[in-house]
C-alpha cells in the first residue's frame, strides 16, 4: 500500500492539499494511505471528496494535528 | 420567459452550479456551432492562399477583428489577437517599453492579477525605471485618488485593472487616464474581468490599451485581444517575428524587414483562426443578450451571496455597496482553508475556485490566506445562489 504525505503541499493555486488530493485519487490506487493535517482536510471532509472521487475511507486516526487515513476503492 | 442556461450544452449535460465564471466562462451552442461550422466548411490558413476557400477563411478572421474591436469601441486595425489577456498585458509592456527611460515611474496598484503586475516589473528592470504599486483601501478596493496623486511627469505607463478577480471593484478607469494624459503617461487596461460584464466604449473611457480574454467571455480558450491606440502600435516592435506579420524581408549583408500594416505586424504565424471566429459569436451572443443586462443579474445575485455569507459569519473582501462591484464575491471561512471549502462544494457538485486568484500580493496586504471565490455570469440564477449557500452551510 502506497503512503502519499500531503503535509508538505504548498499554499498557491496550482500547489495546496486540496490540489494534492485530488492527484492522488487520480492515480486509481486500490489501496492508499494519506497523511493531512486535519486542518487542512478534516476527516468529514476527506469522506465526501473520497466518495466523489470513488473511494471510501477504511480506518483513521488523529493525533497530533495529523490525520492519517487508509482509503480503499470502492 | 426563455431560460438562459438552455443555450450551454454543458449546464443540461452536468448537474453543476457553475460559480467559477472568473476563471472561465462555459459557451453556448452558437460559438461551439461556429468552430465546428468553420472547421467543416471554410478551414484554410489566412492571407496567403489565392483560391476561394482561403479568400473565405481569410475574410471569417478578418470579420472577427471588426467584430470584436467594434464591441469595445475600438478599430480593427487596433485591435491584435492574442492568447488572452495575460499575452496582451506582456504585448503591451513590450510594445511600451521604448518609452520608458532610467528613473522613470510605472504605476500599479496592489490589486492587480499577476499578468498586469510582473510584465511591469521586468520592463522597469530592462529600462532601469522603478514600479510603484498603489495600496488599496481596507477592503481591498483601489483607491483611485492616491494613484491619481502618484502620477507625476516621471510617470510614463499607469496599468490598472478594471475590474477586480478578488473584490469585485470596478476602477474608476475614465479620472485615472485623465491624470495619466495630463502628465504625459499612457494608461493601459486590464480588461478581463471588465469587457465581459460592462458595455465598453475604449474612446469614451479614454484609455490607450485594453487586454481581455475571449473565455471569459463566452468564447473560446487560447484567444483574446489587446487593443491599443495605432500610434502606439505603430512606434512599437513586436515580440513575435515570422510568417504573416512583414511585408517585404531583404538580407543583402543588411537585413530589411518592412513590417505588415496593422493588427497583423502583431500577430505572427498562423493565428488561432477557429478561435477568432469563435470570438465574434460569443460577441454575438453577448450583443444580443444586452452587454447593459449583464451587471445587473449579476448584482442582484452577488447581493444575495454577500447577505448569505453575512448571516453565515463569513466575511467577504471588497467594497460593501453593490454598486462598485461586479459579479465577484471572494470569502475566507473563519478557521477553515479556501482549499478545504472549494473541496468540499466541489463534492456538491458547487464549482468554486480557492486560493489567491493570481493575485497574492493582494491577499497578502490583506492579511488573507488565500480566499474561496463564488463568480457570477450570464446564465447563472437564484436556485445556483441557493444552491451555493445552502451547501456552504453544510459544511462540516
Amino acid at each position: 500500500m502506497k503512503t502519499y504525505d500531503l503535509r508538505n503541499a504548498g499554499e498557491g493555486c496550482i500547489d495546496n492539499p486540496a490540489l494534492a488530493l485530488l492527484d492522488v485519487f487520480a492515480k486509481r490506487d486500490r489501496e492508499l494511505q494519506v497523511i493531512v493535517k486535519a486542518e487542512d482536510i478534516p476527516l468529514e471532509v476527506l469522506r465526501d471528496v473520497a466518495r466523489s472521487c470513488g473511494y471510501e475511507v477504511k480506518s483513521s486516526r488523529e493525533e497530533d494535528g495529523l490525520l492519517v487515513a487508509v482509503l480503499v476503492r470502492s | 420567459m426563455r431560460n438562459v442556461k438552455d443555450d450551454f450544452p454543458i449546464l443540461k449535460n452536468r448537474d453543476i452550479v457553475y460559480l467559477d465564471n472568473a476563471a472561465t466562462t462555459q459557451k453556448p451552442k452558437s460559438v461551439i456551432e461556429a468552430i465546428k461550422e468553420f472547421y467543416e466548411y471554410h478551414n484554410a490558413n489566412i492571407h496567403r492562399g489565392i483560391y476561394p476557400l482561403a479568400r473565405e477563411a481569410t475574410e471569417m478572421y478578418e470579420g472577427a477583428h471588426e467584430r470584436v474591436a467594434k464591441f469595445i469601441g475600438g478599430k480593427m486595425e487596433e485591435t491584435v489577437f492574442v492568447r488572452n489577456a495575460s499575452e496582451g498585458l506582456n504585448l503591451a509592456a513590450w510594445i511600451l517599453k521604448d518609452r520608458i527611460g532610467k528613473g522613470d515611474k510605472i504605476i500599479t496598484t496592489m490589486s492587480e492579477h499577476h499578468s498586469n503586475f510582473l510584465p511591469w516589473f521586468k520592463i522597469a528592470r530592462m529600462r532601469g525605471a522603478r514600479v510603484d504599486v498603489i495600496p488599496t483601501k481596507e477592503d481591498g478596493s483601489i483607491d483611485e485618488e492616491k494613484i491619481i496623486e502618484a502620477i507625476d511627469s516621471r510617470t510614463k505607463i499607469v496599468a490598472v485593472q478594471h475590474a477586480s478577480n478578488v473584490t469585485g471593484y470596478i476602477t474608476d478607469v475614465k479620472e485615472i487616464a485623465r491624470a495619466a494624459h495630463d502628465n504625459g503617461a499612457v494608461i493601459v487596461v486590464d480588461g478581463a474581468q471588465s469587457v465581459p460584464h460592462i458595455p465598453i466604449d475604449v474612446k469614451k473611457l479614454g484609455i490607450d490599451a485594453l487586454a481581455f480574454s475571449a473565455h471569459k467571455m463566452l468564447g473560446p480558450t487560447g484567444i483574446g485581444a489587446l487593443w491599443m491606440k495605432a500610434d502606439l502600435l505603430e512606434e512599437g516592435e513586436p515580440f513575435l517575428e515570422g510568417g504573416d506579420m512583414i511585408k517585404e524581408v531583404h538580407y543583402n549583408s543588411e537585413l530589411q524587414v518592412i513590417y505588415n500594416d496593422l493588427p497583423w505586424k502583431y500577430e505572427a504565424g498562423t493565428p488561432n483562426i477557429a478561435g477568432g471566429v469563435g470570438f465574434a459569436a460569443a460577441v454575438d451572443y453577448l450583443e444580443r443578450y444586452g452587454m447593459e443586462n449583464i451587471l445587473p443579474h449579476e448584482q442582484k445575485l452577488a447581493k444575495r451571496i454577500m447577505n448569505g455569507l453575512e448571516e453565515m459569519g463569513v466575511p467577504f473582501v471588497g467594497p460593501r455597496d453593490i454598486k462598485r462591484r461586479g459579479g465577484v464575491v471572494a470569502f475566507s471561512v473563519p478557521g477553515k482553508n479556501p482549499y478545504t471549502v472549494a473541496l468540499y462544494l466541489g463534492t456538491k457538485n458547487v464549482c468554486v475556485r480557492a486560493g489567491y486568484h493570481c493575485a497574492q500580493p493582494l491577499h497578502e496586504s490583506l492579511g488573507i490566506k488565500g480566499t474561496v471565490r463564488a463568480s457570477l455570469y450570464i446564465y447563472n440564477d437564484e436556485e445556483d445562489v441557493e444552491k451555493f449557500l445552502e451547501a456552504l452551510e453544510g459544511m462540516p
